[in-house]
């Protein structure tokens, strides 16, 4: 089981990041409303992957994004950035502080759960049900 | 059903709706309140910066959720706002009341954009106002690149370097006599098991000040800290006892250069005896309101094992043993007790102040008077009066109505007032107050008020009243709220839109309360609106009408007759009985309903409404008097014109409730209702059962790589499956209630997860004949967006997973109507599946037949 932390300020949003990736088996999805909690959660429990939005209050997502890069424990962490359509700026800058992969909202859900299997190393299986 | 986005799989997110319209409903109440402050400015003030913050912040949550449901026109606009402000908090645009008026205009735009979509209305026109908010921004100068020094793993000693921003806020709240102050916190699992965590933190510091920055820092082992810099003017005492939660803090010296001074020393280990009332965490959890009526039914039907429990108690009196009989009636009292006290309990969760939509008058008004060249100042009170949810949502467009009047027809132009010796500035008064189980508001003017011989002038010319009738006080309102009935000509935008007294009237009605006016000519009229506190308990009238039921609530009953056979006469097709004077006017529901009378002739009416309104409603019996769970039947496949809603008196069964309001109306438009034969656009029975088919190779796009489950079943030998992800629940067959009027592939409506579901009998649907249900038949209850509705089918098989490459489009044998119900076929093994399209099912259901003309 792995362990996908999705970090938004938006409830139905982490409900839809989750629904997006309610068919990669063997997951588990915990939630973080701030960029505080997803360190705190991050600092207590392992984690194998994070999706993380970046614009929050209190603690933006680049700089939960820039900690984690600069810690020796966090730093290979694969994060995906997940932010609204307007802010391309930030696609370079998110990329140049460690994100794995970046996607815009709104955004197509085969994509991010690719992104998601591709990270941690799922493969589809494709025979096998049918 | 809207065409999907091609690049967002809306349909894939259309589960969320409610949330996102929940979401979306906090954000705007976030941004109600930011746009009252900045209104609050004076012409010379710039906005606060955290008043920015926050608009920004809802506005760009609301673009990335309109976008993630594909709602373009909700996105657009909200991304222009956005760029505005972004452009504001830049210092690269200008504040102005222009500006303001425009955002304002913007949100109640936004408003019904989002509105539209909830109840499937196409969208209104965004394209001016995206032009208007488009003016307001300059085109954007290049961003300076966001910071990209990496953090330096700091150790907890030295404290943050603020930034200019952070740096002028810390000063300016200084001068305003607050100390700042440096808090550490280290989570740990223990902390977090007490509850004590980074968010509860947050929370405590922001009780006691401005948090001016939080930064992460890697604390000694590795672990993570969060470290906050606060502006605060309590007394140490307020948080020095909360070194016992890990906490630790020191004065925060802004003068980077200097040492900033130790903290408090490490916490020993954390005391249980702290005091945790000092400061208040949010206590609030947002709950569904469909869950709450889930909960308040399954109240209701303690309740009426309870009273069978009391019945059977009372009739087997004599059998228990004199020993025992004490303590049972005891114990039987104590429970009836406790379940008031329950259904109390669990009414008051759905309580909310009432002053959400109070607050919302303020724009109406403002945006009135400017238009109308009068002054005028809302004066609010008793908003934090508590209303069902329900009520208050329902109640808005009724209150807008009141209010749009008083500013038009109330309220005079600041030159009239003065001539008549009033303040310049008129007045308008919205007040709520809570009565026992009633809520009482009031809408009040120091206007003209409404004069008794106007009115009386246009009404005589409508034909409301006879020349040579003159009015009484109490008439007015009767008058104002009849249908049709308008002061104006032509209709200006403030008023008569469409919506009227009449609707007023008939929504206070429906929810259950009274309407009063009190109004003196030239001082100025009141508004008195009764409520009920909940709606979801009623009590209702139950009657038979030939052989089904219906509950009919009471409070909108106001006197039941007998009707003899001989006392009615005919006029002009309408039947009419005397009653108080006048003549009744006579609905027989039987005949409305198209229920064939086999069971008694009507023997009673209803009457319903007062004076010239009024109706008399024929059933064939009166089978009780009971309090009834209301549960709302929304669905336009059962969204039949005089019903309401569903309820059920313990056997399970739904029983109808009348919608008073919309028969009145229908009996005052409509002679007579005659049964119109469906029409005979039932699809002749196809094809393809049993029959081989010769399979295209797949054109469908290809989606990916997942396979999906499906569930599949049976109807006429022919097998059909439906995606598993948009089936709620499959039930075995229980009672259904007919609905009268509803479509002819509609078997009428079950109870399910304490949702009324319409049923759609799909072997009507596909043109087959109907078979009775026996064990084997399955309702399939499945959620299309909002949406839940149940799928008659003869028998339930299996669950298969199906790869979506392996779906083909239906073989051409298939052809038209049919087609489109499919959204392809997939070979099993040697069976051939047919996928539903589930919209398409629902879509093509719904021609309802409507009374004759």
């Amino acid at each position: 089981m792995k362990t996908v932390l999705v970090v938004d300020d938006s409830a139905t949003m982490r409900r839809m990041v989750i629904a997006s990736l309610r068919h990669v088996p063997d997951i588990n999805f915990a939630e973080a409303g701030s960029g505080l909690e997803a360190l705190e959660w991050i600092a207590l429990a392992p984690v194998d992957l994070l999706i993380l939005d970046l614009n929050m209050p209190d603690m933006h997502g680049l700089d939960v994004l820039r900690f984690l890069r600069s810690h020796h424990t966090y730093n290979t962490t694969p994060v995906v950035v997940l932010t609204t359509k307007g802010d391309e700026s930030s696609h370079v800058t998110a990329l140049a502080a460690g994100a794995s992969h970046y996607l815009t909202k709104p955004f197509i859900p085969q994509t991010l759960s690719t992104y998601v299997r591709e990270l941690l190393g799922i493969m589809q299986d494709m025979e096998t049900l049918l | 059903m809207s065409v999907p986005d091609a690049r967002t799989d809306n349909v894939y997110f259309a589960e969320f709706l409610d949330d996102f319209f929940a979401e979306c409903d906090e954000h705007l109440t976030r941004v109600h309140r930011s746009l009252l402050a900045l209104q609050r400015l004076t012409s010379q003030e710039q906005p606060n910066r955290s008043i920015l913050d926050e608009l920004f912040r809802s506005f760009h949550s609301l673009k990335g959720l309109s976008g993630m449901v594909g709602l373009k026109e909700s996105e657009e606009l909200v991304h222009e706002m956005e760029s505005y402000l972004r452009a504001l908090r830049q210092g690269q645009a200008t504040f102005s009341s222009a500006a303001l008026d425009a955002l304002v205009s913007a949100v109640h735009l936004l408003e019904q954009v989002l509105n539209a979509r909830r109840i499937g209305q196409p969208s209104p026109d965004t394209t001016s106002m995206l032009k208007w908010l488009q003016n307001l921004t300059p085109t954007p100068l290049p961003q300076a690149p966001p910071n990209l020094q990496p953090i330096e793993p700091t150790i907890v000693g030295r404290p943050v370097v603020l930034n200019a921003e952070e740096q002028e806020r810390l000063e300016e709240a200084l001068r305003r006599g607050a100390q700042a102050w440096r808090f550490i916190f280290i989570p740990t699992s223990e902390l977090v098991e007490q509850g004590i965590s980074v968010a509860s933190i947050r929370a405590r510091l922001e009780q006691i000040g401005n948090i001016i920055r939080i930064e992460p820092r890697v604390a000694p082992h590795g672990t993570v800290a969060f470290e906050f810099i606060v502006a605060s003017d309590s007394e140490e005492t307020l948080f020095a006892p909360w070194s016992g939660d890990g906490l630790r803090y020191g004065p925060y010296a802004p003068d980077t250069t200097s040492n900033s001074p130790p903290l408090t020393d490490e916490p020993s280990a954390p005391s249980t005896d702290i005091p945790n009332h000092s400061f208040a965490l949010s206590n609030v959890v947002r709950v569904d309101l469909a869950r709450l009526d889930h909960v308040m039914s399954l109240v209701g039907e303690l309740m009426i094992s309870r009273a069978r429990l009391n019945d059977t108690l009372a009739r087997h009196e004599s059998d228990i043993p004199a020993s025992q009989q004490h303590t049972l009636f005891d114990l039987n009292h104590a429970m009836e007790r406790q379940l008031r006290d329950l259904r109390e309990g669990v009414m008051r969760t759905r309580l909310v102040p009432i002053g959400t939509i109070f607050e919302r008058m303020q724009f109406v008004i403002r945006d009135l008077a400017q238009d109308s060249g009068k002054q005028i100042v809302l004066d609010l009170s008793g908003q934090e009066t508590e209303i069902d949810k329900f009520i208050v949502e329902r109640m808005l467009d009724p209150l807008l109505h009141l209010v749009r009047n008083a500013v038009s027809h109330g309220i005079e132009t600041s030159a009239e007032r003065a001539a008549l010796g009033k303040p310049k500035i008129g007045t308008i008064a919205l007040h709520a107050s809570a009565s026992g189980d009633a809520v009482i508001i009031e809408v009040e003017d120091d206007g003209a008020g409404v004069d008794p011989e106007a009115i009386a002038a246009r009404a005589r010319a409508q034909g409301l009243l006879r020349p040579d009738q003159s009015l009484v006080a109490g008439d007015i309102l009767d008058i104002i709220c009849t249908p049709g009935f308008s002061m104006r000509v032509e209709a200006d935008r403030t008023s008569g839109r469409g919506v009227g007294m009449a609707a007023v009237k008939s929504t206070i009605q429906e929810l259950g309360g009274t309407l009063m006016l009190d109004t003196r000519p030239g001082l100025g009229s009141r508004f008195t609106i009764q409520l009920p506190l909940t709606l979801a308990i009623i009590n209702a009238l139950i009657v038979g009408v030939a052989d089904q039921i219906f509950a009919v609530p009471l409070p909108a009953i106001r006197e039941v007759i007998e009707v003899e056979r001989e006392a009615v006469s005919v006029v002009e097709r309408h039947e009419l009985i005397a009653y108080r004077g006048t003549a009744l006017p006579l609905l027989r529901l039987a005949h409305f309903f198209n229920l064939s009378e086999t069971g008694q002739e009507g023997r009673y009416a209803l009457v319903i409404g007062s004076g010239a309104g009024a109706v008399g409603l024929v059933v064939g019996r009166i089978a009780g008097r009971q309090e009834i769970i209301v549960r709302a039947m929304n669905d336009p496949l059962v969204r039949v014109p005089g019903l309401s809603g569903a309820t059920e008196l313990g056997d399970g069964a739904p029983v109808l409730i009348l919608n008073t309001a919309e028969l009145v109306h229908s009996a005052r438009q409509q002679p007579r209702y005659e049964r119109r034969l469906p029409a005979p656009a039932m699809p002749t029975p196809p094809i393809f059962a049993g029959s081989t088919v010769q399979l295209r190779r797949s054109t469908m796009p290809d989606t990916g790589h997942e396979t999906e489950p499906f569930i599949l079943f049976e109807i006429a030998g022919t097998t059909y499956g439906v995606p598993s992800r948009a089936v709620q629940q499959m039930e075995m067959v229980e009672r259904i209630t007919a609905v009268p009027n509803a479509p002819p592939c509609i078997d009428g409506i079950v109870f399910s997860l304490g949702h009324v579901i319409p049923v759609v009998n799909l072997r009507r649907r596909f043109g087959f004949e109907r078979i009775p249900s026996d064990r084997r038949s399955r309702l399939i209850v499945v959620r299309s967006g909002e949406r839940r509705v149940g799928l008659l089918a003869d028998t339930a098989r299996e669950f298969v997973s199906i790869s979506p490459e392996s779906i083909h489009p239906p073989p051409d044998s298939i052809a038209g109507h049919e087609r489109n119900c499919l959204k392809g076929t997939a070979l099993l093994g040697e069976r051939l599946i047919l996928i539903l399209n589930i919209d398409e099912v629902l879509d093509g259901a719904e021609t309802i037949l409507t009374p004759a003309a």
